[in-house]
Formats: structure tokens, C-alpha cells, sequence
């Protein structure tokens, strides 16, 4: 057992800002970002046979729901590609593909047990690295550590320059081991297979922060941001991480430059303009506060954060009734995100 | 229903550990391990399983093979729960029995343990039993309260299920009470229950509480939200109670 400390709950905010569908999702290499893909290059579809199977492969109606797949796979339409891969096993039950893209759906529904068997009956077909790290990514889910790095062993046999595998296995130990010095050299590898993959430069980052290494993590971020003429819609998630380390590092002019620039890049999100609130807060600029902090409760109703930052401005700007009001809204949030409302 | 169950289930396959909300452990330590694929399978066959028949017959077959598992406990949780929505309740107190040796704080166990010594309290030991039932529910009360969303759960469906289970809970202390007579405090206890998750069921009995303390009105508004919630068992006693408390007696 270990004691929370009030670091490590800092890190567990930065990190929730990946957790979930864009962490996952681009396991898939979803164009959550422009970036995305070429971080994170699993091969989002298994490659055509040249077997019989590829006459399956090139009937019309199969290849009319093969079709769809990408649309479904860009609009996280889970539901939807689950009943088309339940339709290619049975239009073509010899081929790999319809179980891979059941697979997929399954496990993007949270229904990870189903997954494995759907991924597994795919590999019985065709061996292929993209199954075995889906396969690596539900038994993750599923916490089953041995499973888990078998996958992620045979993914590494298969394609050992492939960044990802070495991206995943740096999150297993990040997030369920809490193993930061090994977590960091899986994600070392992974920036050496690959320097544009933001995820892993991201976590390396929060890795360093764990050691005490918080001027490194501060240097490997802003070397992934590059110069601002440059920079894209992947930087927004480096300086969502970079932000926070930044005021914590009492450099809150440079923070909060960072915070307006992903403000410029990603204006609907939330969390940017959380940390343009908390920003702006720290160099003093209420008005600026005041907005992004609005700004980020509209866009995200559940979000705890804002409402605590909002109660502590208007209870400076002499507001008790209105900051009372933000932190009973901050209290119940918090509590409904951590599931002790009762 | 079962939706419900399996989300319950799946998060407390992840629950950290409660001693106190500052103290866990890396979760990856808490989850049980299965030691072969097929054992994982066979578990996720008796969680995802079509109906409460198949569930009861995918557990049967599990705990057969796998008399060891991890996660037995858990595979007896999804039967049990299979077994309460078959009305085989003496299987249901049999897996209870076993999962809280496996467990005594396992919280599903406590509460269906609750639920049928109230539904079939034994012939004698009237005190005893009622005893058990209460302790069974405060404890998983306890438990409940200090719980967090565990790891890889989605917050809402985490809340929603602790909700439900709270509300099962104060719903036996409240019935309790009842039993007891003492009716105000089974007011307070199904006034928690319907807070944290309106069921019919639990309108219904609050109701016939309001009834015994005189609370005519407070006693027609809560049966007629039990009348409207449902099921139709509860529907149709629900309209009966409205009858009673419309009759010249109240």
C-alpha cells in the first residue's frame, strides 16, 4: 500500500485528460488528431490475403460494408461496426477481417471478453500485429498482466519497429504498476521508433514529473511543441501537460503564453480552458480567468474544476454568495466524479 | 436488470482497496488473475451470458472447472444474482453463504443475504435473524459509502449501481422497521431509498409507512409514484393501498 500524495493526485488530473476514448482510440489510429495516425501507425484494418479468401474479400456486398468501416471507425459508431463485423464472419467465416472489426467494436463498447474471443478467432485465421495489440489493449482492461505481456511480446516479434507496442507497454506500467522509471523506458522506445508520437512524449513527460525530474519534462515537451509557426492540433495535448508543469514551476508567464496558444488551437475544449482559467488566475488576469473559466463549465457541465476556480475569483472579487455557490457545485461534482455522492 | 448487475459486477472486479480514501493500491495488484485464457473465457461467458438460465448454467460449468479461480467470488455474485431473477432462492442463499466466505464484506452478497431473511424468515429466532439482516445491511452500507469509482469504470454507471445498492440496502433496514413497528424510523430509511434510486418497490413501501405514522397525503403521493413506476405487481398493490387510503378509515 502506498499513500496518495498531493504530486501523484496532480498527475492522476493531467493523466485523466487522456484517459478514455482518445487514449484508446488511437490505438486505432484515429484521427483524433492530425498527428494521431502517424504516432501511433497500428494498422487500423488487416491487410488483404492473397488466398482464397481474397474472392471473398472481392464480393460486392462485402466489400460494400468493408466500405462503411472507416466512416464507422471515425464517427466511434461501435455499435454499428460490431454488427457489420458480425456480418462479414458471416459472409466470409474463413476470413480474419469480419472477426477483427467485431473485435474492434466489442472492445470499444467496453465488452472486453467478448473481444478477446472475437480478436482470437481472427488470429486463428491470420496472425497480424494490430489483433494481437487490440488483444494486448483488452486484456489491459481486464488487468490480466500475464496475458497482457504475452501479447505484447508476440506484437514486438511481429513488428518490432512499430511504436505503439512499445507506447501500450509504457502505459501498462504507468497506469497499473505505477512503475515509472520502467514505464519511461518503454517510452523512450517508442519516441526512438517514432519522435512525432505525442502520447508517449506526453507520458514520458508525466513520468519524469513522478521521478522529480520536472525541468526534463518540461524540456521534452516543449521540444515536441516546437515553434509555435509550426505546431498543430497534436500539440494542444503536449501543452495541456506542459501548462500545469510550467506553473509549477513558477514559470506562470510562459504557462500562461502556452495556455492562450492550445486555447488558439482547440477553443472547444474544456480542459484548455481549464488550464487557461488556472493560468490567467495565477498572472492575475481575472477578466481572462473569469471567461475561460465560464468557458470550460459550458463546455463541460461535469467538469469539477472550474466551478472550485470560479468560487475562489469571486470570493476575491468580494462575491460570497456566488462563490459559495461554485463551491457547493465544485463539492458535488468532485463527488459524483469520484462516486461518493451518496 | 441484468445490465445493472453485470455493470456492479465488472466494477467490483477493479475496487481498490477501502481502508481509507487517501490510502489504494495500484489497481493492477487488486484484480484477480486468471491463470489460463479458458479460465478468463469461462468467467466472461458467466458475465456476458444471454439470460439468468444460461448464466446459471455458464457458473455451474466454471466452477466446475475452475474450483480455484480468482474469481470465484465473482462468478458466484452474476449466479446469485441469475438465481434471486429465477426466484430459486435457496440457491441464491447458498451462493450467498459461499461468496461471504470468500468475502464477508462483499456487499451484493450482504444485501441479497438481507433480502431473503426477509422474504422467508425462518420459523423461529425471530431476533437472531432480524439481527443478521440488519447487520448484513449496515454493514454493506459501510462498505458501500467508502467505495470509489474503481479503475476503468465509467463514473455515471459506477454511481448509478452504488445508488441501486444503497437504496436496496436502506430499503431492508427500512422493512426492518417496519417489522419492529417502528415507523418512523422505516419513514427515514425508505425516504433514503427512494432518494438514491425510485423504484416502485421502494415508493410503494414507503408508502404503507407514511400509512402507520398518519402521513395521509405524504402516503397517497408515494403510492401513486409507485403506481407509475411499476412493475405490475407493484402497480396493482399500489392501487390497492390508494383504495385503502382513500377509504373513510383514513
Amino acid at each position: 500500500m502506498w499513500i496518495r500524495s498531493t504530486k501523484r493526485s496532480r498527475l492522476s488530473t493531467i493523466l485523466r485528460i487522456f484517459h478514455g476514448s482518445v487514449l484508446f482510440g488511437v490505438l486505432l489510429g484515429l484521427p483524433y488528431t492530425a498527428s494521431a495516425q502517424s504516432a501511433f501507425s497500428i494498422p487500423s484494418q488487416p491487410a488483404a490475403r492473397t488466398s482464397d479468401h481474397d474472392s471473398c474479400r472481392s464480393n460486392p456486398s462485402i466489400s460494400a460494408i468493408e466500405s462503411q468501416i472507416p466512416r464507422l471507425v471515425n464517427l466511434s459508431q461501435w455499435r454499428d461496426l460490431e454488427k457489420a463485423g458480425a456480418e462479414l464472419t458471416r459472409l466470409c467465416p474463413d476470413s480474419d477481417f469480419g472477426y477483427h472489426w467485431l473485435g474492434v467494436g466489442y472492445l470499444r463498447q467496453g465488452r472486453s471478453f467478448a473481444a478477446i474471443r472475437a480478436l482470437e478467432e481472427g488470429l486463428r485465421l491470420r496472425d497480424d500485429t494490430g489483433a494481437h495489440l487490440l488483444l494486448a489493449e483488452a486484456y489491459f482492461k481486464l488487468g490480466q498482466n500475464q496475458f497482457f505481456w504475452e501479447e505484447i511480446e508476440t506484437a514486438k516479434r511481429m513488428a518490432r519497429e512499430e511504436p505503439g507496442v512499445y507506447y501500450l507497454a509504457g502505459l501498462y506500467l504507468f497506469q497499473t504498476e505505477d512503475a515509472y522509471e520502467k514505464a519511461a523506458a518503454w517510452f523512450r522506445l517508442a519516441l526512438q521508433k517514432n519522435s512525432g508520437h505525442v502520447l508517449a512524449r506526453c507520458y514520458l513527460a508525466l513520468c519524469l514529473r513522478a521521478m522529480q525530474q520536472d525541468t526534463q519534462a518540461a524540456s521534452l515537451l516543449l521540444e515536441g511543441v516546437g515553434p509555435e509557426t509550426q505546431a498543430g492540433a497534436e500539440s494542444v495535448m503536449l501543452l495541456q501537460v506542459l501548462v500545469p508543469l510550467e506553473l509549477d514551476l513558477g514559470r506562470t508567464s510562459d504557462a500562461f503564453a502556452h495556455a492562450t496558444f492550445a486555447a488558439r488551437l482547440a477553443p472547444g475544449s474544456a480542459k484548455v480552458q481549464l488550464g487557461l482559467g488556472k493560468a490567467a488566475w495565477r498572472v492575475q488576469d481575472q477578466a481572462i480567468a473569469l471567461h475561460a473559466l465560464e468557458t470550460a463549465a459550458e463546455l463541460d457541465p461535469r467538469l469539477p474544476d472550474p466551478h472550485y476556480l470560479l468560487g475562489r475569483i469571486y470570493a476575491a472579487q468580494g462575491d460570497g454568495r456566488g462563490a459559495a455557490e461554485e463551491l457547493a457545485r465544485f463539492k458535488e461534482l468532485k463527488e459524483r466524479a469520484r462516486g461518493t455522492d451518496q | 436488470v441484468a445490465q445493472t448487475n453485470r455493470a456492479a459486477l465488472f466494477a467490483f472486479l477493479f475496487i481498490c482497496s477501502v481502508a481509507a480514501q487517501t490510502i489504494v493500491q495500484p489497481s493492477g495488484k487488486t484484480v484477480p488473475q486468471a491463470r489460463t485464457r479458458e479460465e478468463l473465457d469461462a468467467f466472461g461467458m458467466v458475465l456476458y451470458a444471454a439470460s439468468p438460465q444460461s448464466t446459471l448454467k455458464a457458473a455451474e460449468q466454471y466452477r466446475a472447472r475452475f474450483p480455484n479461480s480468482e474469481f470465484l467470488e465473482y462468478g458466484c455474485v452474476a449466479e446469485m444474482q441469475a438465481a434471486m431473477d429465477l426466484s430459486k432462492v435457496e440457491l441464491a442463499d447458498e451462493l450467498a453463504s459461499i461468496i461471504l466466505k470468500l468475502n464477508p464484506n462483499n456487499p451484493e452478497a450482504l444485501i441479497t443475504r438481507a433480502e431473503i431473511l426477509i422474504a422467508r424468515p425462518p420459523g423461529s429466532g425471530r431476533t437472531t435473524w432480524m439481527n443478521v439482516a440488519a447487520d448484513n445491511a449496515r454493514t454493506a452500507l459501510d462498505r458501500l459509502h467508502i467505495l470509489s469509482v474503481p479503475p476503468f469504470t465509467n463514473s455515471d454507471v459506477w454511481v448509478e449501481t452504488k445508488r441501486s445498492m444503497l437504496a436496496r440496502a436502506h430499503r431492508v433496514l427500512g422493512q426492518l422497521f417496519m417489522t419492529k413497528r417502528q415507523y418512523g424510523d422505516a419513514v427515514s430509511e425508505f425516504e433514503a431509498a427512494v432518494t438514491l434510486a425510485p423504484s416502485g418497490k421502494a415508493f410503494l413501501l414507503l408508502s404503507q409507512a407514511y400509512g402507520k405514522t398518519n402521513q395521509t397525503n405524504d402516503a397517497l403521493t408515494a403510492a401513486t409514484k409507485a403506481l407509475s413506476l411499476g412493475p405490475s405487481a407493484v402497480s396493482d398493490m399500489a392501487a390497492r393501498e390508494i383504495a385503502a387510503l382513500k377509504s373513510p378509515r383514513f
